[in-house]
C-alpha cells in the first residue's frame, strides 16, 4: 500500500467506525421511535382520515416527546417537522407536500474472491451509503423526486487493500394529467471511483424522457427516448482507468441514443399483445470499431393465468450494423417469464432471455454497494457484440411483517465470434452462475437488517486469456435506515 | 476531512427527521376510496418511495404488474386497473389483516410490505450495460 493510500485510508477509517457507532446507537434507540410511530398510527381518530395536508393533527409522538412544547425553540422544531411531514397546502387537489427522506445503508461482507481471479483473493468488504431524497408531490398530478447518495466502500485483505468513493444523483418528474396519460423524465448521474483503482473515476449518466397514453380501453401505446453517456474522467496524470483483469489503460467513453416505441392491445381480459420497436445508436470515443446502429422489432404479450399467476414473453429480430467495415449481426431475440404467488406468502418468479449485449468498461460492477448489477453483468469489454442466454429464478417468502427470506439462482451463457473481438482474435465462450439466499428482519418501520450468502462460479472462459474461471463465496450483513 | 463533513451532514439530517410522523399514510387513506385500483397502485408505490422503480411514463397497469411481481395481490380476485378501490379490497391486500385495523394501518402495512420487498432489489435501468432485450 502506498503512503498516499495509507493516509487516505487512515482518514476514512474513523469516519467508517463513527458511522458504525451511529448505527449502533440508532439501532438501540430505534424501538422507542417505533413505539411512538405505532402510537401515531393506532391513535389516529377516524376524523383525521378525512383531513388533508396541513390540517392533519400533530402526532402522538410529537406530543409525547414534548418537542412541540412552549419554548421558541420547541415551536420552531415542531413547525419544521410539521412542514416536512405535512407539507404546505396550496388549497386544492392535495396541495404541495414536500418531504425530506434521509436514508442510510451499510454493508459488511466477507468475499472469498474479490477480483474473481483464478487464485482466490479473500477480503473483507465494507460500505456505507448515506443519502437524502426530496419528494415533491404537487397535488395529485405532478410528482417530482430528487436524491443524492454518497458511498464509501473499502476492501481489505491479505493481497488487496483499497477503497472507493462514489456520488449518485437521481431525479424523476412525472405528470399524469389523467389516469390514461403519463409523461415523465428520469435521470441518474454517477461519479464513482473504480473499485480496485482509487483515484480513477468514471462518470455514467442515463436520461430517459417518455410518454404513454391509453387511447381506448383496449389499446395503450408509449414512446421512450434514452440517452446514456459513460466516460472515464480520470485525470490524465493518473494514467487512466486500468482494465480490471489485464491492467491496460483505456480512458474510453461512449454515448448512446435509443428510442423505444411500445404498444399493448387488450385482446381479452386476460390476454394482452402488442408490437414494439427499438432503435439505438452507440458511439465510442476511441474504439470506433465498436460503433453501431441497431433496429429491433419484437412482439410481446402477457397472459393472466388466474389472479396469482402472470405469464409474459416476447419474440423478435435484432439487426446491428457496425460503422466500420461491412460487419453486421442479425439475430433472433426472445424471452419468457412467469410470476406466481404460491399461497399468500411465497412469491416465485422465473425468466429467460436471449439478448444482444454491448460491452464496455464494466469494472464498476464490482462495486460492493452497487445493487444495480451482479457479477454476471461484467463482460469482456473487447467485444462489439455478445449473444447472451440468461435464465433466472427468484423465490421470496414473507414469514410475517417483520421477517422475510428469499433466494435466487441465475445462469448465463455468453458467446461471441472472434471477428467481434476488436482487440485480438480471441472468441468468447463463458458460462456463469450466481445463487444466493438472504434473510431480512425489519426491526422498526425505518430500520431493516439483512443477512445473506452468495455463491458464484464461472465454468468456462474458453479461448480468452484475459478472463479467468473463478469461484467466490460471499457472506453479507447489512443494515438499511430509510425514512 | 471532506468526506467526514459530508457524513456529518447526513447524520445530522437523519437525526433531525428521525421522528417524522405518519401523516402521509393518513393522506392516502383519506383519498384511497376515490381511486381506481390502477391509480391506487401508483399512489401506494409513491407512498412507499418505490415509484422510481417504474419507468417514468408508467400507467396504473405498470404499477399493478410491479406489485404483482412482489406478490402483493388482492385476494381472491386479483387486480383490475379500472375497478374502484373499496375497503374490502384494501384489507385483502394485507396478509393476516386484523379486523379492527384502520385504513391508515392497512395502508401502512401495504407500504411496509412494499418497502421490505424492494429493499435489496435492483433499481430500474440505472445501468444500461447494453442489453437490447425488451425490459
Amino acid at each position: 500500500m502506498t503512503k498516499e493510500k495509507m493516509r487516505s485510508f487512515r482518514q476514512a477509517f474513523p469516519v467508517f467506525f463513527g458511522l458504525l457507532f451511529f448505527m449502533f446507537v440508532f439501532t438501540a434507540v430505534a424501538p422507542s421511535f417505533a413505539r411512538a410511530d405505532e402510537g401515531t398510527a393506532l391513535g389516529v381518530q377516524q376524523e383525521s382520515v378525512t383531513s388533508v395536508s396541513a390540517d392533519v393533527p400533530e402526532s402522538a409522538s410529537e406530543a409525547d416527546s414534548g418537542q412541540g412544547g412552549g419554548s421558541a425553540l420547541g415551536n420552531a422544531w415542531s413547525n419544521t417537522k410539521k412542514f416536512f411531514s405535512n407539507g404546505v397546502s396550496l388549497g386544492n387537489a392535495g396541495g404541495f407536500q414536500p418531504r425530506v427522506r434521509p436514508h442510510f445503508n451499510a454493508e459488511s461482507s466477507y468475499n472469498s474472491n474479490t477480483v474473481l481471479g483464478r487464485s482466490n483473493s479473500a477480503a473483507w468488504q465494507g460500505s456505507i451509503s448515506p443519502g437524502v431524497t426530496l419528494d415533491l408531490p404537487f397535488g395529485d398530478k405532478l410528482y417530482g423526486q430528487v436524491g443524492y447518495t454518497y458511498t464509501f466502500s473499502t476492501t481489505q485483505g491479505r493481497r488487496i487493500s483499497t477503497h472507493a468513493n462514489g456520488h449518485n444523483i437521481d431525479g424523476l418528474l412525472r405528470y399524469t394529467p389523467t389516469a390514461k396519460t403519463a409523461v415523465g423524465i428520469k435521470n441518474n448521474t454517477r461519479w464513482n471511483e473504480m473499485p480496485g483503482q482509487p483515484g480513477n473515476t468514471f462518470f455514467l449518466q442515463t436520461l430517459a424522457p417518455g410518454v404513454k397514453h391509453q387511447f381506448t380501453d383496449q389499446f395503450t401505446a408509449g414512446v421512450r427516448y434514452i440517452y446514456q453517456h459513460y466516460s472515464d474522467i480520470t485525470p490524465s496524470s493518473a494514467g487512466g482507468a486500468s482494465d480490471f483483469f489485464r491492467g491496460t489503460v483505456t480512458n474510453d467513453s461512449f454515448t448512446d441514443h435509443g428510442v423505444t416505441a411500445t404498444s399493448e392491445y387488450q385482446v381479452s381480459k386476460k390476454l394482452e399483445v402488442g408490437p414494439n420497436f427499438d432503435w439505438r445508436i452507440r458511439s465510442f470515443s476511441k474504439t470506433e470499431s465498436k460503433d453501431y446502429w441497431q433496429i429491433q422489432p419484437t412482439v410481446g404479450g402477457s397472459y393472466q393465468l388466474g389472479p396469482k399467476t402472470k405469464l409474459g414473453g416476447h419474440f423478435g429480430w435484432a439487426y446491428r450494423k457496425f460503422d466500420t467495415g461491412d460487419g453486421y449481426e442479425s439475430e433472433l431475440v426472445y424471452g419468457a417469464k412467469i410470476n406466481h404467488l404460491l399461497g399468500r406468502k411465497l412469491v416465485w418468479g422465473l425468466s429467460y432471455d436471449k439478448t444482444l449485449t454491448d460491452t464496455f468498461d464494466t469494472g464498476f460492477v464490482f462495486d460492493p454497494v452497487s445493487p444495480e448489477a451482479s457479477n454476471l453483468d461484467n463482460y469482456d469489454r473487447h467485444f462489439r457484440v455478445i449473444k447472451n442466454h440468461r435464465i433466472g429464478t427468484t423465490l421470496g417468502y414473507n414469514i410475517n411483517e417483520k421477517n422475510s427470506v428469499g433466494g435466487n439462482f441465475d445462469f448465463q451463457a455468453s458467446a461471441a465470434d472472434n471477428n467481434d473481438n476488436v482487440v485480438s482474435n480471441d472468441r468468447m465462450s463463458e458460462q456463469k452462475i450466481e445463487t444466493g439466499v438472504y434473510y431480512l428482519y425489519r426491526l422498526t418501520r425505518y430500520i431493516s437488517l439483512k443477512l445473506g450468502y452468495a455463491f458464484g462460479r464461472s465454468f468456462e472462459a474458453k479461448d480468452n486469456p484475459t478472463r479467468s474461471q473463478y469461484t467466490f463465496h460471499k457472506i453479507i450483513t447489512g443494515v438499511n435506515v430509510a425514512f | 476531512m471532506k468526506s467526514q463533513s459530508v457524513l456529518a451532514f447526513f447524520i445530522s439530517i437523519a437525526v433531525l427527521f428521525s421522528s417524522v410522523p405518519l401523516a402521509h399514510a393518513e393522506l392516502l387513506a383519506a383519498r384511497a376510496l376515490t381511486l381506481t385500483q390502477g391509480e391506487f397502485a401508483l399512489a401506494i408505490l409513491q407512498e412507499a418511495h418505490a415509484i422510481d422503480r417504474l419507468k417514468e411514463n408508467a400507467l396504473g397497469q405498470d404499477a399493478i404488474d410491479f406489485l404483482t411481481s412482489l406478490g402483493i395481490i388482492p385476494h381472491p380476485d386479483g387486480w383490475d386497473a379500472n375497478k374502484p378501490v373499496d375497503e374490502a379490497f384494501l384489507r385483502s391486500l394485507v396478509q393476516d389483516s386484523p379486523a379492527g385495523a384502520s385504513l391508515e394501518e392497512i395502508i401502512q402495512s401495504i407500504v411496509s410490505a412494499i418497502e421490505s420487498s424492494i429493499l435489496f432489489l435492483p433499481a430500474e435501468q440505472n445501468v444500461n450495460s447494453g442489453s437490447t432485450g425488451p425490459s
